[in-house]
């Protein structure tokens, strides 16, 4: 089943590949939001603002806000192409691949993001590196979230972006669900700054909830390092995460199907 | 004649907006639902601004009340734009698609037919956002609530021209898209963001290159406080960006190749 969906991710990552325009303008995009957080940043550090968030200064913050960027800019708009398959009635022929749906949509995810990622780097990447500069790493923490805990949140945001396509079978348009979990994704996840510059209550609320899983946690591990004690539950708070998150994934699928209709013709 | 010619299409515009108001209002639910979800979605996104204003008090003299007066006019122009405009983010695929057909064979201006050929109902979602936000900005005061409306039928025309622009690339660059998507994308973002954080070149750059400052920072600074030589420069800078999108558009639509898809897809 892994070789079949990897194939199907090659499939999904070529065809992405075919367009390298597109891909570069999310590229441009993403290069708009770092240069904009980087002048807000260096505004808010001549203020003075910056002064007590410990290792964070401006390379640091700009740095965080392109992990957590690629986060949200990666998986693309897996939710509407699920949407469009349930209502025109393509979902129903996929039944027919010797593959689970779920497997299948994970596989185009994974390709997706994996073609939209280059894009998104080709363009992210330099800007950060020559016009913003780099923060001071801790190597072994930033090689361990960038290799392996950021990849999983941005696979986990894709299985939430398809679990919200499939909700297509109950409702007519998926686009204002999407738009409510971007937002909140965005507060409660940390997409702009780490979750720790929040009011204690809102940071109790942030910890309990899947958003940091997904933001914050790849971000702050890549650019601020760990803290002695901190790796082992940030990675039982992904395992428990992502067992949730796709868990509800397959759960919808299942009742998703329930409601296909195959006609004929 | 030509007097004539002017109010039949603004009593056809008229005719097509309502019909496309009483086709969304068909589906009460779904009608509603995109407005809540709407102002929803603005509101959550606020909550950052709040956390941050909270902590930072102010960005270059921009403290969280003129973010809700930028924020404001920026929402209800892009609200206006989506209900009065809704079909311009589908111009560049229709482009790319050759799907302007039937269109040209209608003796209405294409490029009106064309924007006004769908409304998005969610917009009107980020127009109550924006008047609301407006009312408590605490800059809302005596003429304030007359220049309102004006600076947010000009942020709509700012964000149109724009996206018309972009589309117009499709002419050219056969898919665009993306690339339009993206751009037009880009200039809600970077309108929504304190310009006290930019400065000298960064503020040139998003005033030529993305024209976030005709379509929020001039309008929210004049509501702040008022010049005539801003609102001469908001004036002026709409008009070059207003003759560069109706340039772009009718340059690229004497190129235009038809898809011949008329009879599948209309």
């Amino acid at each position: 089943m892994i070789s079949a969906v990897l194939a199907v991710a090659r499939g999904a990552a070529r065809e992405q590949l075919r367009y390298p325009i597109d891909l570069l303008a999310s590229g441009g995009f993403l290069a708009v939001v770092l240069f904009l957080y980087w002048r807000l940043w260096t505004v808010v550090e001549s203020q003075g603002g910056l002064t007590d968030l410990g290792r964070f200064d401006v390379t640091a913050l700009v740095t965080y806000l392109l992990v957590t960027e690629l986060v949200v800019l990666a998986p693309g708009a897996l939710h509407l192409q699920v949407a469009e398959d349930v209502r025109s009635g393509v979902y129903s022929v996929s039944l027919l691949r010797p593959l689970p749906h779920a497997a299948w949509e994970m596989g185009r995810a994974l390709g997706t993001m994996s073609a939209r990622l280059l894009g998104l780097l080709a363009l992210g990447l330099p800007f950060l590196v020559f016009v913003v500069g780099l923060p001071e790493l801790r190597w072994r923490d930033a090689l361990l979230a960038l290799g392996f805990v950021l990849p999983v949140a941005i696979l986990l945001e894709c299985a939430v972006r398809v679990s919200i396509g499939l909700l297509a079978f109950w409702v007519e348009d998926v686009a204002p669900v999407y738009w409510i979990w971007q937002k909140f994704l965005f507060v409660l996840g940390g997409l702009f700054m780490p979750i720790e510059f929040y009011p204690d209550w809102l940071y109790s609320l942030a910890s309990w909830l899947p958003f940091r899983v997904l933001l914050h946690d790849p971000a702050r591990m890549a650019v601020g390092g760990l803290a002695e004690g901190e790796l082992v539950p940030l990675l039982l708070r992904l395992l428990f995460w992502s067992a949730v998150l796709f868990g509800g994934l397959l759960l919808l699928e299942r009742l998703g199907r329930r409601h296909v209709q195959a006609q004929g013709g | 004649m030509e007097h004539d010619a002017r109010a039949g299409l603004a009593r056809w515009l008229v005719a097509q907006w309502s019909a496309s108001l009483r086709a969304a209002m068909e589906f009460r639910a779904a009608f509603l639902g995109q407005v809540i979800f709407m102002i929803a979605n603005n509101l959550l996104f606020l909550v950052f601004w709040v956390i941050f204003f909270e902590r930072f008090e102010q960005v270059g003299g921009w403290g969280l009340r003129e973010l809700a007066l930028l924020y404001g006019v920026a929402a209800a122009g892009f609200g206006l734009s989506m209900v009065f405009l809704g079909g311009l983010p589908e111009l560049a695929r229709r482009i790319s698609q050759g799907r302007l057909d039937d269109l040209l064979l209608k003796p209405r201006p294409v490029l009106c037919q064309a924007a006004v050929s769908k409304m998005r109902v969610s917009g009107l979602g980020d127009l109550a956002v924006g008047v609301g936000l407006f009312a408590v900005s605490g800059h809302a005061q005596g003429w304030d609530w007359l220049f309102f409306p004006v600076a947010s039928v000009i942020a709509c025309l700012a964000f149109g021209a724009f996206g018309t622009i972009c589309s117009s690339l499709a002419f050219w660059a056969g898919r665009a898209d993306t690339v339009a998507a993206q751009a037009t994308h880009a200039l809600v973002v970077v309108a929504i963001y304190p310009p006290g954080a930019f400065s000298g070149w960064s503020r040139t750059v998003l005033f030529l290159l993305l024209p976030a400052g005709l379509m929020s920072y001039l309008p929210a600074e004049l509501l702040i406080e008022w010049s005539w030589s801003q609102a001469g420069v908001l004036l002026f800078g709409n008009a070059v960006l207003f003759v560069l999108a109706l340039w772009a558009w009718s340059a690229g639509l004497a190129r235009y190749e038809s898809g011949n898809l008329t009879q599948a897809l209309e």
